[in-house]
């Protein structure tokens, strides 16, 4: 079974629970991932049908960088926008120090590759300088792998590697983008939706996430996927985890409207 | 054969769907029967729905221009001023009040309605709730327009219909499956907004505007490959220098002889 998943952090471990019901049943997989599923793809291909324990032990590490792009409150902060705006529209391109987070990554990983992993995945990314997608030499290593994967704007930018700038596509579209007819996508972020904007940056952000959206229906338009059926009111509680892993089985059972 | 013409957004590069049509009319005299548009190709595109046989029209949209430049250096300055930009942004739904955009488009279309056009018309517009985009047909003229030209952050959402809404450009910045749900069946599309690849940035907004760029150019990509013909115009300019209309015209002009044949 080929499966894709992308996204930003709002879906993590929704999606956890599904592919999660999906190794259950099926152990031959062929995983795709990209933006914050990269750390799905990563603890997967390390330790199989587990690796939602030892994800959930690496995000909630005391002083990991990829904090405050799981509890990002840009969305309803009128005090983040405010410093989002003056940090952004006056000096960097970034709002957290990507050093930082690079010697983290390598901390952790050191020289670790793709092709070490002890079961296939497959990571896709953007190039911003070419406007290509791509999926990653495997030799690359993964403290790299995970920094182009979550150079998630605007906390982030992009990583510079053999002469690109890459940031995950799923920034730009909401899951991988070289998708395959016979594939099925997870995403519960594809089936939420954006609060009401009450400013004008909330208005802009909107309409950006809006373009994910609509390049993620483009592409994905003939093939399957699984959603949550109604948005979760905290998608990061454990909850989350045990309706993904419901709504998958009904779609295993063939129970799922599509 | 029904003709049709879905005319991109781009502000003032609008001007550019002036000297499309006088030259393919010139060299092709082609007819016509459905004209889409999106934000400026809105704004175009109705003046040509409303009086196809006129093939030139630069002077009345030069007129406007002239009347309005005052105006229209109010409207820059508000647009390129970072204080007041990011104060707006986060304290109100856009940097500047879009009665500007409405008393031009005033003098422009008056009371005409869709019915008044003498071929097909149709605008897209985006309502920010729902996040859909809005095909417009019919109605008066002036608030379809005012909608389909109605820059996010830059002038708050346009209440019209029960939605908000804001320029098309958010996910249909060239018009073409309009044009097509029109009746159009061989479609000449006009992008004055193509993205051009780079590797330096400003700073984030400008590195952010970039990205989102690109997320539009692959959308719009999508559309344009429905088309009979692209056309391309690109020109370095904010969407808000209406002072460079005769030079963007120009420079146009020459891109369109060149590539119509």
């Amino acid at each position: 079974m080929k499966i894709f998943m992308g996204g930003l952090f709002e879906g993590i471990v929704w999606d956890s629970g599904a592919l999660s019901n999906i190794l259950m049943h099926d152990n031959n997989i062929e995983l795709t991932v990209s933006g914050a599923s990269s750390l799905i793809g990563f603890f997967y291909g390390m330790h199989g049908k587990n690796f939602y324990k030892y994800l959930k032990e690496f995000i909630e590490e005391k002083d990991n960088p990829i904090k405050p792009l799981i509890d990002s409150d840009l969305f309803s902060s009128r005090y983040q926008q405010a410093i989002t705006l003056l940090k952004l529209g006056t000096s960097g391109l970034e709002l957290k120090n990507q050093t930082t987070f690079s010697k983290y990554l390598d901390s952790h990983f050191g020289t670790l590759t793709i092709e070490k992993l002890k079961h296939r995945v497959d990571f896709e990314v953007f190039d911003i300088k070419t406007g290509n997608f791509f999926l990653l030499n495997r030799k690359t290593r993964i403290s790299q792998v995970l920094l182009s994967e979550l150079s998630i704007l605007p906390y982030y930018r992009y990583t510079e590697l053999s002469d690109m700038f890459l940031i995950p596509s799923s920034y730009i579209c909401l899951s991988p983008y070289n998708l395959s007819p016979d594939g099925l996508i997870i995403s519960y972020e594809a089936g939420g939706s954006v609060s009401r904007a009450m400013n004008a940056a909330e208005i802009l952000l909107k309409i950006s996430y809006a373009r994910t959206r609509e390049l993620f229906r483009i592409i994905s338009k003939d093939i399957e996927l699984i959603t949550c059926e109604s948005p979760l009111e905290d998608p990061l509680d454990s909850v989350a985890f045990y309706d993904g892993m419901k709504t998958c089985q009904k779609y295993m059972e063939g129970k799922l409207e599509l | 054969m029904i003709n049709a013409l879905a005319l991109g957004s781009g502000g003032v590069k609008g001007i550019a769907h002036i000297a499309l049509i006088s030259e393919i009319v010139r060299k092709r005299n082609i007819k016509f029967d459905i004209v889409t548009g999106c934000s400026a190709g809105s704004v175009v595109g109705g003046v040509y729905a409303l009086n196809p046989s006129k093939n030139e029209f630069l002077k009345d949209f030069e007129a406007i221009i002239k009347k309005n430049s005052l105006k229209f250096i109010d409207l820059s300055n508000a647009l390129s001023s970072k204080v007041n930009s990011f104060k707006r942004l986060l304290y109100s739904r856009g940097i500047a009040q879009n009665d500007l955009v409405y008393d031009i488009l005033k003098q422009i279309y008056g009371k005409k309605r869709f019915s008044d056009c003498k071929i097909k018309f149709g605008v897209v517009a985006f309502d920010i709730n729902s996040e859909r985009l809005v095909e417009i047909t019919e109605g008066y003229l002036i608030d379809a327009i005012m909608a389909s030209s109605n820059v996010p952050g830059a002038f708050p959402p346009m209440r019209l219909g029960g939605m908000d809404l804001v320029d098309g450009g958010a996910i249909s910045e060239v018009p073409v499956f309009l044009a097509k749900k029109l009746g159009g069946e061989y479609i000449i599309a006009n992008d004055i907004n193509p993205v051009i690849l780079k590797d330096t940035f400003s700073d984030g907004m400008d590195y952010m505007n970039y990205i989102d760029s690109l997320k539009t150019a692959l959308i719009t990509k999508n559309e344009l490959d429905t088309a009979n013909e692209v056309y391309s115009f690109y020109d370095k300019v904010e969407w808000y220098d209406f002072d460079k209309y005769f030079e963007i015209y120009r420079k146009a002009k020459r891109v369109y002889s060149r590539d119509i044949t």
